[in-house]
């Protein structure tokens, strides 16, 4: 039996909820952004803004040149992330088999659950009419519905915005040969100029392609790209119920201009450090690899270099140590570092280690119980350290992270 | 645009049974009294332990953002969109 994948995706959704929040900016042109007075970059576009050919991730001066009376509003996470966990509320009332791709994006087998509503298409049409009354007439999704996730999503791209898709067995082949290659999710730019290299353009021809050659030139990705060309995905809808193990913590930032030398650079890294602790800590994790990445002005690339620690650990001080060490065997030129990142991975749980013996390393634990507690009870920014002090705030941009939170849905 | 307000308000609310939050109808502000006519998002926030919920209403043509510390039981207008 076929199995019948539901892929919902939610339209424009940052710039939809801020249209939702405030209707004055309905109807508008808009864009969410960190701060508007910043070079940075707009993280999600209005329909409205779409039409003017403003992209997600597009920088705020060319995002203004294509539109000069865009409007810019500062993001909030928290408001998106509750508007997730409402919308996912109401479809776990469809189906256990959910699993969330994204904050805005998820997949769903409906296959044992869509007879009960006439149909995928019907249950789809419901779903939206609860998103309708629930979350407000402006925040809508589209949906896909294909025998597997990878053409599912493609048949919700084809849908936007706020529709409804339906793949038929008998139109697959000539979505297969009028696809190209790469619109589906998965294939990337690199791999799609390698495939054109070779004459596949499209699904159908990837489909077509010798398996050796693709084994050859992909490796085990190659027979992926094999199935996906013949319409083919056995990959499963993993339930949102399934504990992941959490493989690394880390946080990075990209710095505003003005804070592009490696002092201020050192100082946001410093704070970054001190998160990743803090989130260690709540997951009641400890790590030994420590990885720290730069990158250098607009154009350069990234790079960035590990250790591996003695002991493993959860204290941001320490953390902060070994990307000092990294850093120090990197000769960055110290004039524009544009961005910062450090991430802990080989990770064990904490209570599965023995405690340290050393008074030292009791003390700073004990420590960092307090500054934890303070924290919870009076907010993230109740206490820091005095580094951070000494220079100003750093402006809160909207991509890549939630303040504080953990997005568990 | 918002405008930035921060001042307290007297609210005027239901309290429905299971729901998440207090249904807020009406507030007083400025010696003047404002009736929702359309709740557009409700979302929670957390200072340390406090609870919070940011309301963003709309009364007729203007629109408001107001918080309520659930801890300390508080409201505040946060913002005003207003066309008079």
């Amino acid at each position: 039996m076929s199995r019948i994948i539901v892929h919902l995706d939610m339209d424009a959704y940052f710039a939809s909820v801020e249209q939702q929040a405030n209707p004055s900016l309905r109807g508008k042109p808009i864009g969410v952004a960190g701060k508007p007075h910043e070079r940075s970059i707009v993280v999600a576009v209005s329909r409205e803004a779409k039409r003017y050919g403003l992209k997600t991730g597009m920088p705020m001066w060319e995002a203004r040149r294509l539109c000069p009376h865009l409007v810019l509003v500062p993001g909030s996470m928290s408001r998106y992330i509750e508007v997730t966990k409402r919308f996912l509320a109401i479809l776990k009332r469809y189906t256990a088999a959910l699993e969330v791709f994204s904050i805005d994006e998820v997949f769903m087998d409906v296959t044992q659950e869509a007879c009960r509503y006439g149909g995928a298409v019907p249950m789809a049409g419901r779903i939206k009419e609860e998103f309708r009354e629930d979350l407000g007439s402006y925040i809508t999704a589209t949906v896909g519905i294909a025998p597997n996730k990878t053409l599912a999503k493609l048949i919700a791209k084809r849908h936007k915005p706020d529709g409804i898709g339906e793949l038929r067995a008998e139109q697959l082949p000539e979505l297969l040969a009028t696809t190209p290659v790469g619109e589906v999710c998965g294939i990337g730019r690199r791999i799609e100029t390698r495939l054109a290299r070779v004459g596949i353009h499209t699904l159908a021809e990837l489909g077509r392609a010798p398996e050796d050659y693709l084994k050859r030139e992909f490796g085990v990705y190659g027979l992926f790209l094999k199935e996906i060309g013949r319409g083919r995905d056995s990959s499963p809808v993993i339930p949102y119920t399934t504990v992941v193990p959490v493989k690394s913590v880390g946080h990075s930032k990209s710095l505003p201009p003005r804070l592009r030398s490696i002092e201020s650079a050192l100082l946001v890294l410093r704070g970054l450090c001190d998160r990743v602790g803090r989130r260690m800590r709540k997951l009641g994790v400890v790590g030994r690899t420590v990885y720290s990445g730069f990158r250098l002005g607009a154009r350069e690339g990234h790079c960035g270099k590990q250790t591996t620690l003695a002991h493993p650990t959860d204290d941001g001080e320490t953390i902060y140590r070994a990307c000092l060490a990294i850093h120090r065997t990197m000769a960055l030129k110290p004039e524009a570092v544009s961005y910062v990142g450090v991430s802990v991975r080989n990770l064990a749980e904490k209570a599965s280690l023995p405690g340290s013996l050393l008074p030292e390393d009791r003390r700073q634990e004990r420590l960092n119980r307090a500054i934890d507690r303070i924290r919870d009870r009076f907010g993230e920014g109740a206490i820091v350290t005095g580094e951070t002090l000494l220079f100003e705030a750093i402006p809160e941009h909207v991509g890549g992270y939630a303040q504080g939170h953990e997005w568990v849905f | 645009m918002y405008r930035p307000i921060h001042e307290p308000i007297d609210a005027y609310v239901i309290y429905n049974r299971g729901a998440p939050h207090p249904l807020l109808r009406a507030f007083r502000w400025d010696n003047r009294r404002f009736d929702v006519t359309a709740t557009n998002l409700v979302y929670p926030e957390r200072e340390g332990e406090a609870r919070i919920f940011c309301y963003s209403v709309s009364c007729g043509t203007d629109h408001f953002r107001i918080r309520l510390n659930a801890t300390r039981c508080l409201w505040t207008l946060e913002a005003v969109d207003a066309e008079s």
